[in-house]
């Protein structure tokens, strides 16, 4: 546990020292609040939207970027370290590779949780004060979605980098696990549906599939239970198991998506000569 | 302190360690020697618990691979080419190095004694090699190890830091370290080391005292020639004991055990001959030589 804490400390330190978390959060302020403009600007007003309207915009936005920089910097952890040689240094030492792995999991973590809670909650502060508007809870369930999101591809990254020889293969992987996850898995859905004619049952299973359209459904019924607001699926896991049981079968889904890479790392990292 | 036991290791096709069997004790200085590739690096990794092996390894009685972290509590490894995390500082991977040991926090009292204080606040990716090495020696010491794996501290080292370094290594041995030092040079680490161990090929074909390799260390000395034939000068050198020749136009290589090589210089001198230059190569061990030694291990099961 001590080299745990150790790992993630500095991993959270070198997410600090090179400026990228500061890039990231700053991004995600100036998008939140520019989104908010821009939403209220297409019905003729002038001035900040309030929460709800907001974290609908921002959810999108959200699904697209946080796999994105949480697979990025996943991916270039170990295969990083492998490629430098300082694998070889902090493997010597005596901490378990589990421990390495874990600790770098936590700390890349905090640092993007340090990052999406600083960027939205900036904006999440600024359009409150400004509007004075409800919904402010809503907001924070988005929050909380958006990391773990942020946790759940930084576990599929991470073990794309104990996986991968090279930190450019451990990248490459990583864009086309995005790229399946944010586009080609939902025409994969739209197709099961259009063209193969799947049930509604089957629909919902291949969405658990995707952690992406689990946050998406999440976020959805987080937002707004109502079931048109979310479509054939989410509508029939809050038919089959009710609008509490249906959040928690979809929090449990992103959970089992967190554990198991980490998992999978963890073996493939004990089994093979790391150098 | 170290029990190596029929160690092999095998990357695919290629054994870079051929059933290895060794025991070094408690407060010994072993230099490893061998050619490049001859399985040093391999070794010391093993023992460092970075690649998986057959056959079986111990540090302090505990097996470095079912209780790898309680052996790796009393090692301190320094790899040949150090590879910190480029953006920390030396002070900043000194603290890591040392929580990771269970530490409170570094020491910078160590960067003074391996001549780094100066570079307290550099970058890692700023030093030199062997600024890079002498930082991972102070993160090694600094918890203070039973056991040192020291690998190819030469090859960012001057002849007088190499020399320094031995000297620091044979001190921590007589204080109750056990170092084992891998390297491919010859002459240096022999001087103050209590043992030899040689790997040719992935197998040890010696392991004993360092005195007592004597013939079977040579040294190459080569001449360079004017233009006037190389005869009377190989016939010079092949009159003297344990001397080889060979010689083309311009050249001859006398290959003579090592510290005769000065008597060689004194015979040429003194014939009158006058070659254009002289290069005296690092002492290498001649394998073929070894095979004819006490200590080596003869047994074809180990």
């Amino acid at each position: 546990m001590h080299a745990v804490l150790v790992m993630g400390r500095y991993e959270l330190h070198e997410a600090i020292r090179n400026r990228w978390l500061l890039a990231y959060g700053a991004l995600f302020a100036v998008l939140a609040l520019g989104l908010s403009l821009v939403g209220l600007s297409t019905i003729g007003a002038v001035g900040l939207e309030g929460y709800g309207r907001t974290t609908a915009s921002l959810i999108n936005l959200c699904l697209l970027l946080v796999p994105l920089v949480a697979l990025l910097l996943g991916s270039t952890g170990i295969s990083g370290d492998r490629e430098s040689g300082a694998l070889e240094l902090f493997l010597a030492q005596p901490i378990d590779r589990s421990e390495l792995l874990v600790g770098r999991f936590v700390g890349s973590l905090a640092a993007i949780g340090l990052a999406t809670v600083t960027g939205f909650g900036l904006a999440g502060v600024l359009v409150g004060l400004a509007t004075g508007a409800n919904g402010g809870l809503q907001y924070l369930a988005f929050l909380g979605i958006a990391l773990a999101l942020a946790a759940v591809y930084l576990a599929i990254g991470i073990a794309t980098s104990v996986v991968a020889r090279s930190r450019i293969k451990a990248t490459a992987v990583a864009r086309v696990i995005w790229f399946i996850s944010v586009v080609f898995f939902d025409l994969v859905l739209i197709g099961a549906g259009a063209v193969a004619g799947a049930g509604t049952r089957l629909l919902a299973a291949l969405l658990l599939l995707n952690p992406v359209d689990i946050a998406r459904v999440l976020a959805l019924l987080l937002l707004d239970s109502s079931l048109e607001m979310l479509g054939p699926v989410g509508g029939f896991l809050v038919t089959r198991f009710g609008s509490g049981g249906a959040t928690g079968l979809l929090i449990g889904a992103l959970a089992v998506w967190t554990v198991a890479p980490v998992l999978v790392a963890i073996a493939v990292f004990d089994g093979r000569d790391p150098t | 302190m170290i029990e190596i036991r029929r160690l092999t290791k095998r990357f695919g096709a290629m054994t870079a360690l051929d059933r290895v069997t060794a025991a070094i004790e408690s407060g010994a200085f072993v230099v490893l020697l061998g050619s490049n590739g001859a399985g040093k690096t391999t070794l010391l990794r093993c023992l460092a618990g970075l690649l998986a092996f057959e056959g079986a390894a111990t540090v302090g009685g505990h097996d470095v691979v079912k209780d790898g972290k309680a052996a790796r509590r009393l090692i301190g490894y320094v790899p040949q080419r150090p590879s910190f995390p480029p953006d920390l500082t030396c002070v900043e991977a000194l603290d890591l190095f040392a929580r990771l040991r269970g530490l409170p926090g570094g020491d910078p009292a160590w960067l003074t004694r391996v001549g780094l204080d100066t570079q307290a606040d550099a970058a890692v990716r700023t030093l030199s090699g062997g600024m890079r090495q002498r930082l991972a020696l102070a993160t090694a010491l600094q918890s203070d190890p039973a056991v040192i794996l020291f690998d190819e501290p030469a090859a960012h080292l001057d002849p007088h830091a190499r020399r320094a370094l031995h000297r620091d290594l044979e001190a921590l041995a007589k204080a109750g370290r056990t170092i084992l030092l891998a390297t491919h040079l010859v002459a240096d680490p022999l001087a103050v080391a209590s043992r030899a161990m040689v790997l040719e090929r992935g197998r040890l074909v010696y392991n004993g005292r360092p005195d007592a390799m004597g013939a079977a260390i040579q040294q190459r000395v080569i001449f360079t020639l004017n233009g006037a034939g190389p005869k009377a000068l190989a016939d010079l050198l092949e009159s003297r004991p344990g001397v080889h020749v060979t010689h083309t136009d311009s050249a001859v290589v006398a290959t003579t055990p090592a510290g005769t090589a000065f008597d060689l210089l004194a015979a040429v001198a003194a014939s009158g001959l006058h070659p254009l230059g002289v290069h005296l190569e690092e002492p290498s061990i001649d394998a073929g030589r070894l095979a004819e030694l006490p200590d080596t291990p003869n047994d074809p099961k180990d």
